[in-house]
């Protein structure tokens, strides 16, 4: 501000530098305002740190545990937890060899299996680790398997096949029995006893999309995710397989396609729990249908990787798909902080420039057209029009905030025009133009100063209007799906069920989040309030 | 500047308006993306859309002949925008896309539940925030008021829908999931449209009492707050402390002269906040399936159904245009001023 300005008569009296000064000291003092300062800090900081705070990615859609996961701080000791494993070592706790078959194991670090020969042959492998599993059963795991079956060189292909199985040793022990009941449409009523603690995960024969025989021929490099609880493996199982008449067959595996395999029949507290390779070996001259002479197979066991899905994650737990919430809040909280800002400060300045050439073009032909404008804008449904902007260009997060700061300078330009055309009037405004000073100099060294603690307090108040606006765009589901923002949070957490599943670590942290953001940047707003619109002092 | 001559201006202003936003959104919906899209009037998602519908073979000889009789296939602008005034001004709305129904026949029978809704959560607020606000101004600097001024204060800043889903996660679904008992219901079985008997025009209310509830909360703040400055700040000027010292008490001074000053610029307030105000009952009527015309209109956004878009968007802009009017005529009676010509 320049010195010939400084002797203006006006009721913010300014004075040079120290006028900043004073309503910076005034602002201070309020306690509205520090405590303002306080809750954004409470929701900025974590989410500034967000990278170091957070290990996963917030797009990345990571599944870490369990859907519906409850925070671990909240959840009893007995709540099932993450249990990563690692089988490596296998020893051979069962061989069965018919004809010159010839079983050489290599069991340390990678185990190896190599059967060559003509015959018959089955070889049972038992991880040496086991899990002790110390909490209630739990819902999901998921297991990895690799291995890789060849031929050495030189020989016939062999058949063979390659089963891998859960087993629950303590539970098996114990000869329990989980009953499967199913009346037919006949009125017989059928029971199928299921022996709990052993099920089988893999089975390389029924991968196949016609498996003409029990065997498998060609080399396989086999890397697969087992999902528990897994309908299709359910019904693949032995005993339901086993099952003669169709009829039964068909109506015991519709009942038993629905329990879960890991809960009912593997998991138990306090027991442990191991893997089971069953590989078997098949290669007869004589056999017009399943050639083989001279065969042999190695098969390498890479990985079996089980995880148990935790039931309690974190710090705050998972949702629907068992990503982690607690990354979502925290880069929300960033997303929300940056763009609330951003947007409303572009929005703010836009009205600024508006209202402000308006104002001082008071009653020309170009303040009737910004005038009419305005209430062009007015009249525009904010949510539709941005559903459809986001249609034509794509749903993308900058077309998104584009428009709201396009859609949001209207009310802002309306008041600036009113209190320019006061300030018009006054003798510094008069003083500044016989001074020979342009227009658009007055506007920006003179006028645009006396506007900006309203300009402040009208960004601090509206920047959780935008944060909102966006929020409200993704819980209609029109929002950009791949922005990490509370809105998509709570789209998601309210279509996905969390309400539903009581899933309150979910839905809740992101409205909490917003409820507090606003009420924090209205705190700080009532405190400019009072500077910034003297009239309203109590 | 007499009454009439102003209410007619006004009523000029307004209508101009009202087409400018109309063309606006013939803009943006039907030019935009043709021109997104590099000129290319095969990328026109309306075209794309009735040629999805015209896939099924019942429907492929309507479809062309759709084309044709509303001149899908003409240049834009100025055959399609000329076709487009006119359907608007006439109220022509076509047949919708999607649904193969009458426009007008489908926004008549949900029109009703958005009115209602609409009406009610505009008016309510306001009444509340009349009388909170008075209450509040009246004890000022006491700690009633200043408790109803920070509750109407954190009430301000909430979103609706934010509320909405705070009432039926803490009022619908908590009790049904801890004690099985159903206070508000859940937002799954919407009321269907068309009431027949007394059960359902019950269920109607019972489902529209979480949403109304949740407009309350939201938007009586704004009132109260807004309410209570206008009326801290008259009885801080000089007419007022003039009138109390001159032994008028304070019922009276606030009755016969405080209050008729703050009517106008609370009529205009009003005025230019029902815009907003229909925006939220918007987000309202898709989280609740409420069977407005919001929702109607949502399902036609995503198929990009234009003639029910069209329709929604004229009778958005023609509500907020006619409660503005009303508004204005509403500020001539309550303010001498304009009344008087002064």
């Amino acid at each position: 501000m320049s010195k010939r300005i400084s002797s203006k008569p006006t009721q913010l009296t300014a004075r040079g530098s120290s006028y900043s000064e004073t309503l910076l000291r005034l602002v201070l003092k309020k306690k509205s305002f520090l405590g303002g300062v306080a809750l954004i800090a409470i929701l900025a900081v974590p989410g500034i740190f967000a990278s170091a705070l957070t290990p996963y990615s917030p797009l990345s859609r990571e599944v870490v545990a369990a859907d519906f996961a409850i925070p671990e701080w909240a959840a009893p000791p007995d709540v099932p937890r993450n249990i990563v494993k690692s089988f490596n070592v296998f020893s051979i706790l069962d061989k069965k060899v018919s004809g010159d078959v010839v079983i050489a194991a290599s069991t340390n670090e990678v185990t190896k299996i190599e059967i060559r020969g003509e015959g018959k042959a089955s070889v049972l492998l038992m991880s040496n680790d086991y899990v002790y599993y110390p909490y209630r059963p739990a819902r999901q795991a998921q297991i990895d398997i690799i291995f890789n079956a060849t031929y050495p060189p030189g020989v016939g292909e062999a058949w063979y096949n390659v089963e891998v199985i859960l087993l629950n040793e303590d539970l098996l022990a114990r000869g329990d029995k989980y009953v499967v009941k199913s009346t037919l449409a006949s009125g017989r009523e059928y029971v199928l006893e299921v022996p709990k603690g052993i099920y089988s995960l893999y089975d390389l024969v029924t991968t196949k999309v016609a498996a003409l025989y029990p065997y498998h021929r060609g080399p396989v490099t086999c890397r697969t995710l087992v999902t528990l609880p897994n309908l299709v493996r359910n019904i693949q199982q032995k005993y339901i397989t086993e099952i003669s008449d169709p009829w039964v067959k068909d109506a015991i595996s519709q009942e038993f396609s629905m329990v879960n395999a890991l809960r009912d029949l593997i998991l138990e507290k306090d027991t442990k729990i191991r893997v089971l390779i069953n590989i078997t070996y098949y290669c007869n001259p004589n056999d017009f249908l399943m050639q083989c002479s001279k065969g042999a197979l190695e098969v390498r066991l890479d990985q079996v990787k089980l995880w148990i899905k935790g039931e309690a994650f974190g710090v705050l737990g998972t949702n629907a798909a068992g990503n982690d919430v607690w990354t979502q809040y925290l880069y929300g909280s960033r997303s929300a902080i940056a763009v609330g800002i951003t947007v409303a400060t572009l929005a703010n300045l836009i009205s600024l420039v508006v209202g402000l050439i308006a104002g001082y073009r008071a009653d020309t032909s170009l303040d009737h057209a910004i005038t009419f404008l305005v209430d062009v804008m007015n009249f525009i449904p904010t949510i539709p029009l941005i559903i459809v902007v986001g249609l034509t260009f794509g749903r993308n997060l900058w077309t998104i905030y584009t428009v709201i700061v396009l859609l949001s300078w209207q009310g802002g330009a309306r008041i600036i025009r009113q209190w320019t055309m006061t300030l018009r009037a006054s003798t510094f405004v008069e003083a500044a133009r016989a001074l020979g000073a342009s227009e658009w100099r007055i506007m920006m060294k003179h006028l645009a100063p006396q506007l900006l603690p309203f300009l402040v307090y009208r960004i601090v108040t509206r920047a959780p209007a935008a944060v909102y606006l966006e929020a409200s765009i993704q819980l209609l589901g029109f929002g950009d799906p791949e922005a990490p923002t509370w809105g998509r949070m709570i789209n998601e957490a309210y279509y996905r069920g969390a309400l539903l599943h009581n899933a309150w670590w979910w839905i809740l942290p992101p409205m909490l989040g917003l409820i507090l953001f606003g009420i924090g940047f209205v705190m700080i707003g009532m405190a400019l309030d009072e500077i910034a619109n003297p009239r309203l002092k109590r | 500047m007499g009454a009439g001559r102003f209410i007619a201006k006004t009523g000029v202003r307004l209508l101009a308006t009202y087409f400018a936003v109309i063309i606006l959104y013939f803009i943006v919906v039907r030019v935009l993306p043709v021109l997104a899209a590099g000129g290319d009037m095969h990328a026109d998602p309306l075209l794309a859309a009735l040629r999805r519908t015209g896939e099924d073979p019942r429907f492929t000889f309507w479809i062309d002949e759709a084309i044709r009789t509303y001149g899908l296939d003409r240049p834009l602008i100025p055959d399609q925008l000329f076709r487009y005034l006119r359907s608007v001004v006439m109220f022509q709305f076509g047949v919708s896309v999607y649904t193969q129904q009458p426009v007008l026949n489908e926004i008549a029978v949900r029109l009703p539940y958005t009115l209602s809704f609409y009406t009610i959560s505009t008016i309510l607020p306001i009444v509340i925030g009349y009388y909170l606000g008075i209450i509040s101004a009246k004890h000022r600097g006491k700690t009633l008021d200043s408790v109803i001024v920070q509750t109407s204060v954190v009430s301000r800043i909430l979103p609706g829908w934010l509320v909405l889903l705070l009432i039926y996660y803490g009022l619908a679904y908590l009790p049904r999931i801890y004690w099985n008992l159903q206070i508000f219901p859940l937002p799954v079985r919407a009321p269907e449209i068309g009431i027949r008997d007394w059960e359902q025009f019950r269920y109607l209310l019972w489902y529209m009492s979480p949403m109304l509830l949740a407009a309350l909360i939201a938007w009586s703040g704004g009132w109260i707050y807004y309410i209570r400055q206008l009326v801290v700040s008259e009885m801080g000027q000089d007419y007022y402390v003039t009138a109390v010292a001159k032994g008028l008490d304070e019922k009276t001074a606030l009755s016969r002269h405080v209050i008729p000053n703050v009517r106008p610029p609370l009529v205009m307030s009003l005025a230019y906040t029902i815009p907003d105000i229909f925006g939220g009952s918007i987000i309202f009527e898709i989280i609740c399936n409420w069977p407005g015309i919001a929702s109607f209109s949502y399902v036609a956004l995503q198929t990009w159904d234009f003639p029910v878009m069209s329709a929604f968007f004229t009778i958005s802009a023609l509500l907020n245009v006619v409660s503005l009017f009303v508004a204005e005529i509403i500020l001539v009676l309550v303010d001498p001023r304009i009344r008087t010509g002064g």
